[in-house]
């Protein structure tokens, strides 16, 4: 640690010597159309070198004092050229106009951003607005989640799950952030759809390794979602009506040019079609869900804007009064954006999380509620320091405040057969410093290093355990409001070099360390909302992830295919597993007990190979790796295969523009099944059939392969109203792919055992109507 | 048992799931001993069942195991050995148990050994059984109601049994008061499973009896885990063999338990 801040700092003095005779151009890229600030867009100077705008559109750039052409464009706009003539620092904001679309022929330009030869950014992959829009989903719901994991490396945790596996890491692994704000549990519907609203996104980063160092806090992977600003030209509204949604989008300027606003919100009605049900056991039933992302902007003078984005989003469903769950996020995010010179660009962002669940119980004499709830205050200042063509420093502070409320539970009638019992509330601050240096030391050698300091301390009050090997607790320590139970420093290195070898390859190495300190109990095979979301403690240490990659990029055919190979090593620390027989809806305070800890090892090789631009676009993607575990007291002390460990993962996307009314799309995946613990043997016990297991994770699902078709056709446009219609069908080969494979004795003879595989769909069509005015 | 509700819910809203019989190529374990040593609060309530495990493909009469030497001691050192009246079958029908006394269990077979501990806990009494028409997803169905008041003090654990026509319920009911101390306790026995029809749920007329034992920690555990992860239905845990209190090379459980009865007929 100590060399690289040495480093940093000889790197840095040598700068002013480095910056003479220069002058510095910032500005904020922006679409013409919308007011929408461009993220990652291009600037070049001169026709080489040149920067990428910042996720608040932000670029500068140093060049020497005199006469310049300046280059900027962005995917799916125009771009723009500008002579200039330089002495002095100088602000350039710059408008892109909409591509123009002739009338007789097919838009055959990029739909997504070319992956950067140079950046040493690797492990990235973006998903584009388009993608997601054309991509055919279960019941015509447009869902991001869906669409990253048909890229390699990231697979979807299951059929009916919106739970994400990277490069071998668990579902809980991934941070999620919208406008930075972690959302806990991203799915809807019990993870049939993910709580992220197509139509208000505007930017989706999955970073699978070399995780920058503004980023931590989970072990394998963040998904960085950016919702739209709000047109600050003109007022648009858009929607949709599907098969189980509808969807409404509404944005347009407060005061034009200088603040916009939008809401956009859907809402499911799969109880609606309950409700036509004669039956009153069925139509009593409740199951849907809303969400809505609402976002206002302020641009309060040249170096001043405010941002104030929120989601809130709700699922109810419930069997009659017997049952019920209702369960949802809310977050909200204050930023504001500063630049305190040409040179250096500021944001400090307030942020709120929060994510809760309600149970309902009524069943003989049980009438309860359990509620549990996980809430975050965070506080992040970060700057980003532009210091010559040859150095940009990313630095920042933040501390988060998490409040976790495991369980409690209420009788909800006098008569309930059930006590009060509430859990002790955890709390815990979180804090972070970082800094990072990207510096282009040759023309062909870019490097990014730097680092992230961690502080996890778990505060009172509350008690605290000591537990023996066996489970058992031993000792219970009292801690008092405001006491440090505990406190764990780390430090996480991040490194990340690419060297480009001409114009059209490159090659890039990477290390990073990342650190998790809240971790996701789930001891289903399937997530479920009522997952425990556990916070460190004195015996529950941080998880700890080491990840080197190596990665080849290649771009093809002049620029028409990119070809991306990235190979991957990662260990894991402190890994959580419940103990064999855990009660896992336990409501103890003493949660250590049920948990053991072990750890990980995850590798593998990913192969790209995308196309961009023209009628067919598209990719195909392929994976091969291995993913195990070894957890003291789990499968006899060996290394097991975890349940994501699938040896390959393929996927194929294509999407092709026929004509200017219809475009068409269709997917394929096929994955090796899950390692999945079978019997290996049975026996009796109390005149009942039990299942023998000899090994964990020993056997495999049947491999998974689906084909998804889809076509949009746009309808006859008037002015400014558009619409369309999507079809597509789910499942088209009506493949009977296994969500559980089940043991039982057989109903028709009693000597007898059988194996039951239950698919979940079949064929699924389904048609939505999209518009927009 | 939120799993199951929302596992219903989803196959309720999809239903277009769909379930069929595969064969699958499973290993071949070695056979392991299993043993089911219960003692009860009654007179032929000691019985110890020796078997092995069977092959997945194998029919579900098991070998049973011959030989034994089995014994059970009391907390203040009294032996009773266990005579074999038929094969695999052990008992000693004088050997009555008492609340809180441990018993300490000693099987020698074919060279292995076995212990084992568990005590008898407190008697709670068993108030009564009724059946009631409930509303389950639409169809109404018979269940039974095990009533009794939980004890003010934690740490009391119990299983039901229940028989339909002297047939055993496939399923396994257990419960603690962690959450329930002191409180009045009407407890469904539900009938449920992916492989449940209607013949083998409660019916008009059907003659319904119902066990309750008071069992200790360990044999509860023993029951809960096999019921969470060993009876083969995707249950909400990992798949894996149930927490057993038996010490040596063995499968299976040894619980001294009160045990009561009743019985009602399906209105």
């Amino acid at each position: 640690m100590n060399k690289l801040l040495l480093l940093g700092l000889i790197v840095l003095t040598s700068i002013p010597a480095l910056a003479q005779r220069k002058v510095s151009i910032s500005g904020t890229l922006k679409s013409r159309s919308k007011g929408e600030t461009l993220i990652g867009a291009t600037v070049r100077a001169d026709g080489s070198g040149g920067a990428v705008t910042n996720e608040y559109g932000f670029y500068s750039i140093s060049l020497p004092a005199g006469s310049h052409t300046l280059e900027f464009t962005a995917v799916g706009l125009q771009g723009q050229t500008l002579a200039v003539s330089l002495n002095r620092d100088t602000t350039i904001n710059i408008f892109l106009a909409d591509e123009s679309k002739s009338l007789d022929e097919v838009t055959v330009t990029a739909a997504t951003k070319r992956r950067s030869l140079s950046s040493p950014q690797m492990g990235l992959e973006h998903v584009s607005t388009s993608e997601i829009k054309n991509i055919p989903v279960l019941l015509g719901e447009r869902d991001p989640l869906k669409v990253i994991t048909l890229l390699p490396g990231i697979k979807s945790a299951g059929e009916g799950n919106t739970g994400f596996n990277v490069r071998g890491g668990a579902a809980d692994q991934n941070l999620i952030l919208l406008d930075e704000a972690p959302v806990y549990n991203a799915s809807h519907l019990l993870g049939f759809f993910s709580t992220f609203n197509s139509d208000a996104i505007k930017d989706i980063n999955v970073y699978k390794g070399g995780m920058p160092s503004q980023y931590g806090g989970r072990l394998s992977s963040v998904l960085d979602i950016k919702m739209n600003d709000g047109n600050n030209q003109d007022y648009n509204v858009s929607g949709g009506i599907g098969l189980i949604s509808a969807k409404l989008n509404v944005e347009g300027p407060i005061q034009k040019d200088r603040s916009s606003f939008l809401v956009s919100a859907r809402r499911t009605y799969a109880d609606v079609f309950l409700k036509l049900s004669s039956d009153s056991t069925i139509n009593s039933n409740t199951l849907y869900f809303y969400d809505i992302n609402a976002k206002l902007n302020y641009i309060l003078g040249d170096k001043d804007r405010l941002y104030l984005s929120g989601y809130f989003g709700k699922d109810r469903m419930g069997v009659g009064d017997l049952f019920g769950l209702d369960w949802g996020n809310s977050t909200g995010t204050l930023r504001w954006n500063h630049i305190f010179s040409n040179k250096l660009f500021s944001n400090t962002s307030l942020i709120f999380s929060n994510y809760n669940y309600k149970i309902l119980i009524n069943s003989g004499g049980y009438n309860l509620n359990i509620f549990s709830q996980i809430r975050d205050w965070n506080i992040k200042e970060e700057l980003q320091w532009y210091v010559s063509n040859k150095h940009s420093l990313r630095m920042g502070v933040n501390s988060i405040y998490h409040e976790i409320r495991p369980g409690e539970v209420t009788p909800n009638s006098p008569n309930s057969s059930i006590n009060e019992s509430i859990l002790q509330r955890r709390h815990s601050l979180e804090s972070a410093v970082y800094l990072s240096d990207t510096w282009k030391a040759t023309d062909n050698l870019n490097i990014t290093y730097g680092g992230r300091l961690t502080g996890f301390s778990i505060l009172g009050k509350g008690d605290f355990y000591e537990v023996d090997p066996s489970g058992k607790v031993t000792d219970t320590l009292h801690y008092n409001d405001g006491q440090v139970v505990k406190t764990y420093l780390n430090f996480e290195p991040r490194v990340a070099l690419s060297y480009q070898m001409n114009a059209t390859s490159s090659i890039k190495a990477s290390y990073v360390r990342n650190v998790q300190n809240l971790h996701l109990l789930a001891n289903s095979t399937s997530s479920s909302p009522t997952d425990k979301w556990v916070a460190s403690t004195n015996i529950l240490k941080p998880e700890i992830s080491d990840q080197v990659s190596l990665g080849y990029y290649k771009n093809l055919w002049d620029n028409a295919y990119e070809l991306t190979v990235e190979t991957y090593y990662k260990t894991m620390q402190n890994q959580v597993d419940y103990r064999d027989g855990a009660d896992v809806f336990s409501n103890t305070n003493a949660i250590e007990a049920e948990l053991l800890a072990g750890k990980g090892r995850a590798y593998g090789i990913e192969w790209l190979l995308r196309k961009r631009v023209g009628r067919l676009s598209g990719w195909v993607s392929y994976t091969l790796s291995k993913t195990e575990k070894q957890i003291n007291g789990i499968n006899n002390d060996r290394w097991y295969n975890a349940t994501q460990d699938r040896t390959h993962d393929i996927a194929i996307v294509a999407m092709y523009k026929l004509s200017k009314k219809w475009s068409l799309s269709a997917n394929w995946v096929y994955n090796t099944g899950n390692a999945v613990t079978f019997p290996a043997g049975k026996y009796r016990s109390g005149d009942q059939i039990l299942f023998y297991y000899t090994e964990r994770n020993g056997y495999r699902m049947p491999a998974y392969h689906r084909l998804d078709l889809g076509a949009t056709c746009q309808l006859k446009t008037r002015k400014r109203w558009s619409s369309e219609l999507a079809f597509s069908v789910y499942n088209a080969y009506a493949r009977q792919n296994a969500y559980t494979i089940e043991f039982q004795q057989d109903p028709d003879n009693a000597d007898k055992t059988q194996a039951v595989r239950t698919a979940l769909f079949g064929l699924i069509p389904s048609v939505s109507y999209n518009f927009k005015f | 048992m939120q799993s199951r509700y929302i596992i219903l819910i989803m196959l309720a809203l999809f239903s277009v799931s769909c379930r069929k019989v595969i064969s699958l190529d499973l290993n071949n374990a070695a056979k392991k001993l299993v043993v089911e040593a219960n003692l009860t609060d009654d007179l032929n309530g000691c019985s110890v069942l020796l078997t092995q495990t069977g092959n997945f493909d194998g029919d579900n009469n098991f070998p049973t195991v011959s030989g034994a030497v089995i014994s059970i001691t009391d907390d203040a050192g009294v032996v009773t050995k266990l005579t074999e009246t038929s094969p695999g079958t052990y008992t000693a029908p004088a050997l009555v148990g008492k609340t809180g006394v441990t018993y300490r269990l000693l099987i020698a077979v074919g060279g292995d050994t076995i212990r084992s501990v568990s005590t008898m806990p407190k008697k709670v009494n068993f108030d009564q059984l009724t059946i009631t028409a409930d509303q389950i997803l639409g169809n109404t169905r018979q269940v039974a109601n095990v009533f009794y008041t939980d004890p003010e003090d934690v740490g009391h654990y119990y299983q039901f049994i229940q028989w339909k026509n002297d047939v055993k319920v496939k399923q396994i009911y257990t419960a603690d008061n962690e959450l329930t101390a002191g409180k009045d306790q009407q407890v469904k026995l539900y009938i449920y499973g992916g492989n449940v029809e209607d013949k083998d749920r409660l019916q008009s007329g059907d003659n319904v009896q119902v066990e309750m034992q008071c069992l200790d920690e360990a044999a509860h555990k023993y029951w809960f885990s096999a019921q969470q992860s060993a009876t083969g239905s995707n249950n909400n845990a990992v798949p894996t063999n149930p927490v057993s209190n038996l010490q040596g090379n063995a499968l299976g459980y040894f619980s001294a338990h009160t045990s009561q009865i009743r019985i009602v007929k399906v209105p």
